[in-house]
């Protein structure tokens, strides 16, 4: 259905008039119309992606500022054993991470890929939409 | 070619550059549909891209059992009647002339004759109320079925009748009108 046909239920009264009308030749969008259209459909995509990344990512990151406000010791700490271990001067590295801050860190990861996604699809270059 | 089910399968699927061949496919019929109502190019033109946004916003919702095309026609109708509604475009006249007139039948001054022809249809037809230039643009410049206008605009098919004989009558009246004071 994307081009016209002719009329099959045309009535006898309608004909001059369709006649007329018929031959009124079909004007041609405005150049770049596709590519205006393509860009808000876009546009749409990419502010809703990026607005799920900013959902899941920002409570989290609140959380984990919080969290180091709250035991930075405990993550200095932490951190100074693994290094330690890392090194080599003890056997073993002893620290403790609570779940609900492994499922933040996971979350910002989650929102951090959504948003590289959605920063892609607006590069240029990415569609062929010349016209 | 993909179909315009297989199409839309693919843009719900996510594959939003899918949406190209729909805009490509419909963009001409939807942007003349959205100019014989608005009878402005700009306003057309803001109207057809409204409308295949509204449309991608709404893919979800098209039953893919339908065609697209009136499904399209009928977004962008509404779109346009709402634009003129809200800026009373109907009171410009029409400006714009044929880029690509038909091929020349009988030289260039037929040719001449023919496009003042279609210029004083558009005229006449730029003066009707919108709903009677959105029955006219379906029905003959699109080429719809009385049942495929009265889908898209989602009226009866009685009602499309009436309208459209309406818009006959009032287009023939113009048409004279103008005739008459040519002549005088």
């Amino acid at each position: 259905m994307s081009e016209p046909r002719a009329l099959f239920d045309l009535e006898p009264e309608e004909r001059d008039l369709h006649s007329a009308l018929s031959a009124v030749p079909p004007q041609a969008p405005p150049i770049g119309f596709r590519d205006a259209v393509m860009r808000r459909v876009v546009e749409r995509r990419v502010s809703w992606e990026l607005l799920v990344a900013a959902l899941l990512a920002l409570p989290s990151l609140a959380f984990l500022a919080r969290q180091i406000a709250e035991s930075g010791g405990d993550f200095t700490a932490a951190l100074a054993n693994v290094l330690a271990a890392a090194s080599g001067d003890t056997a073993g590295a002893a620290f403790f991470i609570d779940g609900l801050t492994v499922l933040a860190v996971a979350l910002v990861g989650v929102g951090c890929v959504v948003a590289a996604h959605a920063l892609i699809a607006t590069t240029p270059g990415r569609h062929r939409l010349a016209r | 070619m993909r179909t315009d089910q297989e199409v839309v399968q693919r843009c719900l699927a996510g594959d939003a550059d899918a949406y190209a061949t729909l805009v490509e496919r419909y963009g001409g019929r939807v942007y003349n549909i959205a100019l014989r109502i608005t009878s402005d190019p700009d306003a057309a033109s803001d109207c057809a891209q409204e409308a295949f946004i509204r449309a991608y916003k709404a893919l979800h919702q098209y039953d893919p059992a339908q065609p697209f095309g009136p499904w399209i026609f009928r977004i962008a109708t509404n779109a346009s009647l709402n634009h003129v509604q809200r800026w009373h475009a109907h009171q410009t006249p029409v400006q714009e002339l044929p880029e690509s007139p038909a091929p020349e039948e009988s030289g260039p001054e037929a040719s001449a004759l023919r496009r003042e022809a279609v210029s004083e249809v558009l005229a006449a037809m730029a003066e009707l109320p919108p709903p009677y230039r959105a029955a006219l643009a379906l029905r003959h410049m699109q080429q719809l079925s009385y049942q495929e206008v009265a889908d898209t605009l989602g009226i009866p098919l009685g009602t499309v009748k009436t309208h459209l004989h309406r818009a006959r009558a009032a287009l023939k009246t113009r048409l004279d009108a103008r005739k008459r004071e040519a002549q005088a």
